[in-house]
């Protein structure tokens, strides 16, 4: 074949402008580099590691945050710990967690969730919005920042709503990350025996293949299918940093719970990841309340307790975010079965980088009703408002640098009060 | 947040803009007799023409929730009942409790609300009437006339309420759907053949379609939804819905039987040692798979469809039959695990799938819980009604301070209205799903089992559900379930739901669409009904449906259409199922490692290619990621490399991939250039059933593609220090069956490529492989 003929199809098949191969090797990024502007490599995210966490089924906070004695038959006044200015219930656990963390933490009392259906309250908590529609925190700040990362979106479940933000990653068998870090090597495992096509040839096939996409784009007039292409692009810029992956991920931990937060600091950590939504469930204690809530309870305190050592020893502790949430609350009064039910009234935790810590925000009285507030003090005051899922979200959005962004603005959070319970 | 009638406006001033008035004119639909009002739909087409109504002319069909508002709501109850009779007012213990504006749909609520008050009757005079009136005891006093035009609108009301109206302009639909561009009939036999029986049509089947258009298309289908991949297909979608297969798993299925009554159920621990494990696995996917047997069975024997919640029978094989005390006689072959027959259990109250072992413990109750949650899977699976989203407008919980709030607080009762009754049926199965029935009746404080207004006489309180589920099946929503089931199962989307958000910036189109939709799945369901619940009829009819077939659009489209369509046309990524078998139907060879499918296998790709365990994971991916990226860049390197030789190494009549072009075919030539250009449109066609010329642009690239790669590895077989062998690397070597991994016959191994053209395309066939139309549907 003739040069010339050669740059007539390579032009066709849109694979050879500049300093592309003629008849002999080429260099795959060379070719590569102006069709893949976001390569892993080039992606400067630096931002907050954000880690949401939902205790599934309607948590009791005054078993862990919003502590009432009078409301409870498994501790008395005298029971409750303190941590800094963090009053906290006697939970096993929690001592552990918010005397080594109280100065990075918020505890939000008195949240109306407005509703008593689990859904609803879920995707309250976790978005910020009562009705359909807006994605889990954690799509929205992984959509904003590096969509394009491998693994940008890790969710285990529960109301992980993405809006088409960002695709989620689901967990599967981490032995083979490694074969699926190289998908063009023969044995993924020894770059010894070699690869598939040559580099040019695999290069030249993503190239024919974005050129294919991008034309399918163009031509293409229903949102869903533009947006399925946009997804594959976006999912091929980054899937070459999983090697990455690999180097940081840890042995799995024996309490299956904790090798979620495993993953995802590795995730970040291998930046490929952003952020992560974790879940624990069995929350939803109708009966026998005491004992079931309160081993949820200690488990959610270890998996969270976990999650900053693992940030720690990982060394990304400085930039990783929390907001724990749940469906809503629970009753103030046991039912017959010893149980407690569905509560409109709740907590939510926030931790980390850019919260101003050791602050209870919020009141609760004896019967856990949740007070008005100033919204300019946050003292309780008749006619003033009430504490929502989003107001904690508009707080949560300043902290993780969306404010302003395009996501902020495809997802609006209208409160009528400037209260921004996450700031000192 | 804008008013209702604000909303409303827009939306009329909206469908003014776009000339929507123009087009004929509207249809009813009644919530009690829909049958009948369809066919008086007809009538009313026929009758009224297609001439153009007028701006401001009056309008046959007056909707419910019209005259409710233009007649009752604004007028009257906003002005004398709304300021006590809202959810912090003087009245707001009463049975009456409005909500304001600034409640996500309160209108429907508050016609709701009024719609329960004006059943409740003394001497045969609505409540409605009587209190406002003071006719009865009214803390409130006379608010209206006994006589007037506000009783008037009143008892209209009550009246309309027996048979509420809801209007559709047909015209409006149609126009909606008028800017598409839509498969064709091959193209759609194409989607529908893989997506019902996962394989491709044949060329009789497409013949068929050609000259008997859409009618043929309907016999194709009649066939393909006899065939065993439909049948494995349908399990899929149902198990989607059912999630019953997590009990796939060890004995767990095992242990949900009632060992009391079926003392056998472990028959197999009798067996000698070496042959325990396998009956053990064979008896446990039979009775997890009981529920969506009996599917298979239904659909299979052409019962009508209803049967899976009315059927007095389950299924059973040879093995849970042994389980279950059946005397082996019964079978063909009683060591035939694909053998399956009904049986009935002596002195229980089958209700089809719902009361098998494996669905009351997929869905367990709790003593508090009261089959609540049965109640609940039962409205969202067969019922299309999420009972959780009436609960999603705001309530102040705070403000529950009744005794059993969750029968008299309308905060709860919202919804508990709604679940209780049904839960009550499930009366007789306790938290294991044992049948144990009590005698003694339900709870006394939760509504009456049954379904709405319909109470489950006491003397059926054991066979509760028996008794209840085929005037439940005759509820329209059981149609509409099925139709949104069989969508979903087919496209991977979710049915649109109304939205609530009357502020959002696309409430507009949003709603548009969703009524849209709505028309169409309920003409289908419709449909279903009147073939006495054939599920043939609804696959035939969606596949038609511009939900199925939109491609694009024909004209250029603005932000405001572009929102409409949001979620027009089928854009999933395949399921790790569906792309396992997409592989095969294709290029004729599975994707497997180390001797098993690598996309079914959770120890290769189940998971993180968004497949579900129907335990932990039961939520499918439906956007792809970058480790799914990873993955089909793997399937497409790994399968090409299996299938190229292969293909290469067979007669060129037997070839699946490359029938048109020999390994001897380089460029240059003018016949080998016109076989390389056949074979590129060959694959389009084959790999992602795009029908191209030849002069095509995607053929040129494709070529271009093809030539560039042996260009490439040409010089690099003429590398003077480390030259490209001809020998394929061993992998992409044809000398086995790349299934059955027997030796291959002589003249059909392949395991040299001077040309280098077996690799050039191999590189073809992972660009193909990789492309979105192979990876999405």
């Amino acid at each position: 074949m003739d040069r010339r003929r050669f740059l007539e199809l390579a032009s066709v098949a849109g694979v050879g402008i500049a300093g592309a191969p003629l008849l002999g090797r080429a260099d795959a990024t060379e070719i590569g580099a102006p069709h893949r502007p976001i390569a892993m490599e080039d992606d400067d995210y630096d931002g907050p590691l954000f880690v949401q966490i939902q205790a599934a089924g309607g948590w009791d906070p005054t078993m862990l945050c919003d502590p009432k004695p009078t409301l409870n038959r498994s501790y008395g006044e005298g029971d409750i710990l303190t941590a800094g200015n963090l009053r906290y219930a006697p939970v096993a656990g929690a001592a552990a967690l918010f005397d080594a963390h109280y100065q990075r933490t918020v505890f939000i009392n008195g949240v109306d969730t407005s509703t008593n259906a689990h859904e609803a309250g879920r995707r309250h908590c976790a978005s910020g919005r009562l009705g359909d529609g807006h994605p889990v925190l954690a799509a929205m700040i992984a959509g904003h920042a590096a969509p394009q990362r491998p693994m940008s979106f890790v969710s285990f479940g529960s109301y992980d709503r993405t809006s088409g933000l960002v695709a989620p990653t689901r967990n599967g068998n981490p032995d083979r990350l490694a074969e699926l870090s190289h998908p063009d090597r023969i044995d993924p495992t020894d770059e010894a025996a070699g690869t598939y096509h040559t580099d040019t040839g695999h290069a030249l096939i993503r190239l024919v293949r974005d050129k294919r996409n991008a034309r399918a784009r163009e031509h293409q007039s229903l949102p869903r299918f533009r947006h399925a292409l946009d997804h594959l692009t976006t999912a091929r810029l980054g899937s070459d940093g999983l090697t990455r992956l690999q180097e940081v991920l840890p042995e799995p931990s024996t309490t299956v719970l904790h090798r979620q937060a495993q993953l995802v600091v590795a995730a970040y950590k291998a930046r490929v990841g952003v952020s992560g939504n974790l879940f624990h469930t069995n929350f939803d204690t109708h009966s026998n309340h005491d004992a079931d809530h309160g081993a949820r309870m200690t488990e959610l305190c270890g998996l969270v307790k976990f999650l900053w050592d693992e940030a720690e020893r990982q060394e990304v502790a400085d930039r990783l975010v929390v907001l724990i949430t749940s469906d809503f609350g629970r009753t103030p009064s046991y039912n017959g079965n010893a149980g407690k039910d569905h509560w409109s009234i709740t907590s939510m935790i926030a931790m980390g980088a850019g919260i101003e810590g050791n602050r209870m925000v919020g009141v609760t009285d004896s019967g856990h009703n949740a007070l008005e507030l100033d919204p300019g003090t946050g003292a309780p005051a008749s006619g003033g408002i009430r504490i929502t899922p989003a107001h904690v979200h508009r707080s949560m959005r300043r902290v993780l640098g969306l404010h302003g962004s395009d996501v902020d603005a495809m997802f609006p959070i209208a409160l009528d009060d400037d209260f921004d319970p996450l700031a000192g | 947040m804008l008013h209702r009638d604000a909303t409303r406006r827009q939306r009329v001033q909206a469908v003014l803009a776009l000339g929507l008035l123009t087009l004929p004119a509207s249809a009813c639909q009644d919530d009690s007799a829909r049958d009948d009002a369809a066919e008086a739909d007809d009538d009313d087409d026929e009758s009224e023409g297609t001439g153009a109504p007028e701006l401001g002319a009056p309008v046959a069909c007056v909707d419910i929730d019209d005259y409710f508002l233009e007649q009752v709501w604004t007028p009257l109850l906003k002005q004398k009942c709304f300021a006590c009779h809202n959810p912090a007012g003087a009245a707001k213990a009463s049975d009456l409790v409005l909500q304001g504006t600034d409640y996500p749909g309160y209108l429907q609520v508050n016609r709701q609300t009024v719609e329960n008050l004006a059943r409740l009757e003394i001497d045969g005079t609505s409540l409605l009437l009587l209190k406002p009136s003071a006719l009865v005891e009214h803390e409130g006093g006379a608010q209206i006339a006994s006589e007037g035009p506000e009783w008037d609108a009143l008892a209209e009301l009550v009246e309309r309420s027996k048979a509420p109206v809801h209007c559709v302009d047909d015209g409006d639909i149609r126009a909606f759907y008028a800017d598409l561009a839509l498969l064709d009939e091959a193209e759609t036999t194409r989607k529908a053949v893989f997506l019902l029986a996962g394989r491709l049509p044949t060329a009789l089947e497409l013949a068929a379609v050609e000259s008997a258009g859409w009618d043929g298309l309907d016999e194709v289908l009649d066939l393909v939804t006899h065939e065993e991949g439909f049948f494995a297909r349908l399990i899929e979608i149902y198990n989607d819905v059912l999630h019953t297969d997590a009990y796939l798993v060890g004995d767990d299925a095992i242990d949900t039987v009632d060992s009391a009554k079926f003392p056998d159920v472990r028959w197999f621990d009798d067996l000698p040692e070496d042959q325990v494990a396998a009956a053990l696995n064979l008896t446990n996917d039979a009775i997890a798979r009981e529920p969506l047997m009996l599917i298979d069975w239904i659909v299979r024997n052409d019962e009508p469809f209803s049967h899976i919640l009315t059927a007095n029978y389950t299924l059973a094989n040879p093995y849970s039959a042994r389980s279950y005390g059946v005397a082996m006689d019964r079978f063909v072959d009683p060591n035939d695990a694909g053998e399956w027959i009904p049986i009935q259990f002596p002195d229980f109250p089958h209700a089809g799938l719902l009361t098998t072992s494996a669905f009351l413990n997929r869905y367990p109750t709790t003593d508090t819980n009261r089959n609540r949650e049965r109640s609940r899977v039962l409205f969202d699976f067969f019922l299309a009604t999420d009972v959780m989203r009436l609960a999603v407008r705001p309530v102040d919980i705070t403000e529950v301070d009744d005794f059993n709030p969750t029968l008299y607080n309308p905060n709860c009762s919202v919804c508990h209205d709604n679940v209780d009754p049904i839960a009550g049926a499930f009366q007789g199965f306790d938290a294991t799903g044992r049948y144990r029935p009590s005698g003694a009746g339900w709870f006394a404080d939760m509504r009456p089992p049954g379904l709405g207004d319909l109470q489950i006489p006491f003397d059926q309180s054991d066979r509760a559900l028996q008794w209840l589920t085929p005037w439940l099946v005759q509820d329209r929503r059981f149609a509409v379930a099925v139709v949104h089931t069989m969508f979903t199962g087919l496209t991977g989307q979710e049915p649109l739901t109304e939205p609530i958000d009357e502020a959002a910036p696309d409430y507009l189109q949003r709603i548009r669409a969703y009524e849209a939709q709505e028309h169409t799945f309920g003409e289908i369901a419709d449909a279903f009904v009147a073939s006495n619940y054939e599920l043939r009829v609804v696959i035939k009819a969606l596949v038609k449906t511009e939900w199925f077939r939109a491609r694009g659009t024909d004209v250029p489209i603005s932000y405001y259409r572009t929102s409409e369509l949001l979620d027009m046309g089928t854009a999933r990524v395949l399921t790790p199922e569906l792309l396992h078998r997409r592989i095969i139907a294709t290029t004729g060879i599975p994707w497997r490692k180390d001797g098993t499918s690598a996309l079914l296998s959770a120890d290769f790709y189940r998971f993180f290619y968004g497949g579900i365990d129907s335990a932990s994971a039961t939520q499918r991916l439906t956007e792809m990621n970058g480790v799914m990226a990873n993955i089909a860049d793997r399937m497409a390197n790994e399968v090409a490399c299996n299938v190229t030789a292969y293909d290469f190494g067979k007669p060129a009549a037997d070839r699946l991939l490359l029938p048109l072009v020999e390994i001897t075919d380089v460029p240059g030539d003018p016949h080998a250039d016109l076989a390389i250009r056949a074979n590129a449109v060959h694959l389009h066609q084959q790999l992602l059933g795009e029908s191209l010329e030849r002069d095509d642009i995607e053929i040129d690239r494709t070529v271009a593609l093809f030539e560039a790669l042996l260009a490439d590895g040409r010089a690099r077989m003429l590398d003077p220090v480390t030259p490209m062998p001809t020998m394929l690397t061993s992998r992409c070597q044809a000398t086995v069956h790349p299934t059955s991994g027997v030796a291959l016959p002589e003249g059909q191994q392949l395991t040299l490529d001077p040309d280098y053209t077996v690799r050039a395309w191999m590189g073809v066939i992972t660009y193909l492989l990789g492309d979105q139309r192979f990876l999405y549907e």
